[in-house]
């Protein structure tokens, strides 16, 4: 059990937190898109570069090898985090959308045959649709899209349907919705899929920032987040993946770093996970990354997940109390990232004018423009939340948004 | 902070001709008759869209335009100001007006048409110019355009 969770003590590691934006109190309500960093991040990326820098895996020398070291410490990190079997299974890539193409390259042009399918549902951000629908043009696989209820859940009786005919190679879901903050059933989802003959990907950029995985736990066989959402630095990334299926699929990029031996005639794979990691990596950000993991276990997934459900209750209570104000999806299961529209606002003008008062929330589409159209809506404005997010943001967003609907009306 | 930031806090992008116009356009109308040339944009960023339409008079003058929009509060109000403000004039004196504005919105020198610098605030609001600029890059549109 960790420490109870002392939301001063979390916002003091953030410097940024204490800035004014137009005179006034920062307050952050944009997290989905990115998180801000606390003081570990920036203090481990600031050291290995005053003390601690070379190019890693080649170097003899001292700076190489300690660099070599902080940064392959991340992927031990990285395995105790997800609790995947082996450090092997962590493939650092630069984001989520990197991850997905690794594996709709790697798997998908290579292992799925011209009749086979992926599946992916209604609520997913454009990186887990785009390679997808790159993959169905380029090798004839069928790309079937499972439909989302009004509550914003996946239609378990459709997904189902469209497992059953057992040509559905790969489910790719969102663990998250970054929309609508709905939870995918991940379990039962998977056991499913899996009855189908089915493997499943998951994009966990949203989910792991907020809830513990447990990828041995889920029984996934791939699962990619991002390090810049988990309050690490840009640039860096995860694919988790099954070791034997890692083993089975082919280098995603060529080059070095990725081989065991090169001659013009041909040349042998290094194993995983560094068959798929060609080229000078992110140093510094993985590096980086490894401090937000340790930051993250600190907090406690625990405290993280209980203060995130405590403030999606009383936001949701809030926002409520705001005439004209809809929020979309409700699911059941859902976490800290709350989409709305106001009467009579336009979600661009709504965010503008909440930034004028020191709030920034996200406006658009959420990079989910078949979601929008699903919901109705070109645009909605979005509040996501992190571990430093406190009631009083919640209460300043009310506010803000009251004045907004008064300006506007 | 910037002390212009410091000044800057009084929302002064939504002046309140700005308003009233999202509210209330004079231009939002479908324009009759045949010779009307148009043309519908997006903004891929947000999925805001502009139509406008145009009547010209047999000297290439712009005798009438409309518009119709779904999106912003300045997307509006500049539809709505762009076809008050180029009523009656040649196409190559909107076009001029139209790149004249855009450059004003990057930092550029004034207009000379008052009632477009209404959107001057948005000089500090790099991420809200394309709502602004959209209508007159769909007029550019219409006006090298197809005859309905």
């Amino acid at each position: 059990m960790s420490a109870p969770f002392d939301i001063a003590a979390v916002r003091a590691q953030f410097p940024i937190l204490a800035e004014k934006i137009y005179g006034q109190d920062l307050v952050f309500l944009d997290n989905g898109a990115s998180a801000q960093k606390p003081r570990a991040v920036i203090d481990a990326m600031v050291h290995a570069m005053e003390h601690q820098y070379a190019n890693i895996h080649r170097g003899l020398h001292w700076m190489s090898e300690r660099t070599t070291s902080a940064y392959e410490n991340t992927r031990d990190l990285a395995a105790t985090l997800m609790n995947a079997a082996s450090r092997d299974e962590i493939v650092f890539v630069r984001n989520t959308t990197e991850a997905i193409n690794l594996v709709a390259h790697s798997f998908g042009r290579h292992l799925l045959k011209p009749g086979q399918a992926v599946l992916i549902s209604e609520m997913e951000h454009h990186s887990n649709i785009v390679p997808w629908q790159l993959l169905r043009d380029d090798k004839g696989i069928e790309l079937r899209v499972a439909p989302i209820t009004d509550a914003g859940e996946l239609d378990f009786r459709a997904y189902e349907a469209l497992l059953a005919d057992g040509k559905v190679g790969l489910v790719a879901m969102t663990h998250m919705s970054n929309v609508l903050g709905t939870y995918l059933p991940a379990e039962r989802v998977i056991k499913t899929a899996h009855a189908a003959g089915a493997l499943v990907l998951l994009d966990g950029s949203q989910a792991i920032v907020h809830r513990a995985v447990d990828v041995q736990a889920l029984g996934c066989d791939f699962y990619a987040w991002t390090g810049h959402k988990l309050y690490g630095p840009t640039g860096i990334g995860v694919l988790w993946g099954r070791r034997e299926r890692l083993e089975a699929m082919p280098p995603f990029l060529g080059g070095g770093d990725m081989i065991s031996s090169v001659s013009f005639a041909r040349s042998e794979w290094a194993p995983v996970p560094h068959k798929f990691e060609a080229g000078t990596p992110a140093i510094l950000e993985g590096i980086g990354l490894g401090a937000a993991i340790k930051f993250v276990q600190e907090l406690g997934y625990d405290g993280i997940a209980a203060h995130e459900a405590q403030l999606t209750d009383y936001a949701l209570g809030r926002l409520a109390e705001i005439p004209g104000l809809q929020v979309y999806g409700h699911a059941q299961d859902r976490g800290g990232v709350i989409s709305f529209t106001l009467d009579g606002a336009h979600p661009h003008d709504l965010a503008t004018l909440l930034d004028r008062q020191g709030i920034a929330v996200r406006a658009g589409h959420h990079c989910a423009e078949p979601l929008m159209r699903r919901l109705g809506v070109n645009a909605t404005a979005r509040a996501s939340f992190a571990a430093y997010t406190t009631k009083g943001e919640i209460d300043a967003l009310t506010a803000g948004l009251l004045r907004v609907r008064e300006f506007l009306r | 902070m910037s002390a212009a930031a410091a000044t800057d806090n009084d929302i002064s992008l939504y002046q309140a001709v700005i308003l009233e116009r999202s509210r209330n356009p004079r231009f939002r109308r479908r324009l009759d008759g045949t010779g009307v040339l148009h043309a519908k944009c997006d903004n891929p960023l947000c999925g805001d869209e502009a139509a406008v339409e145009l009547r010209l008079g047999p000297d290439g003058q712009i005798l009438d335009a409309g518009f119709s929009a779904e999106g912003c509060a300045i997307l509006l109000a500049s539809c709505d100001l762009m076809a008050e403000t180029v009523r009656g004039l040649s196409c190559d004196q909107a076009r001029a007006l139209g790149a004249g504005f855009e450059a004003m919105l990057g930092g550029g020198a004034d207009v000379a048409a008052p009632t477009l610098m209404n959107f001057a605030p948005l000089r500090a609001h790099p991420a809200r110019r394309r709502c602004a600029t959209l209508p007159w890059q769909t007029l550019a549109t219409a006006l090298a355009g197809e005859q309905a």
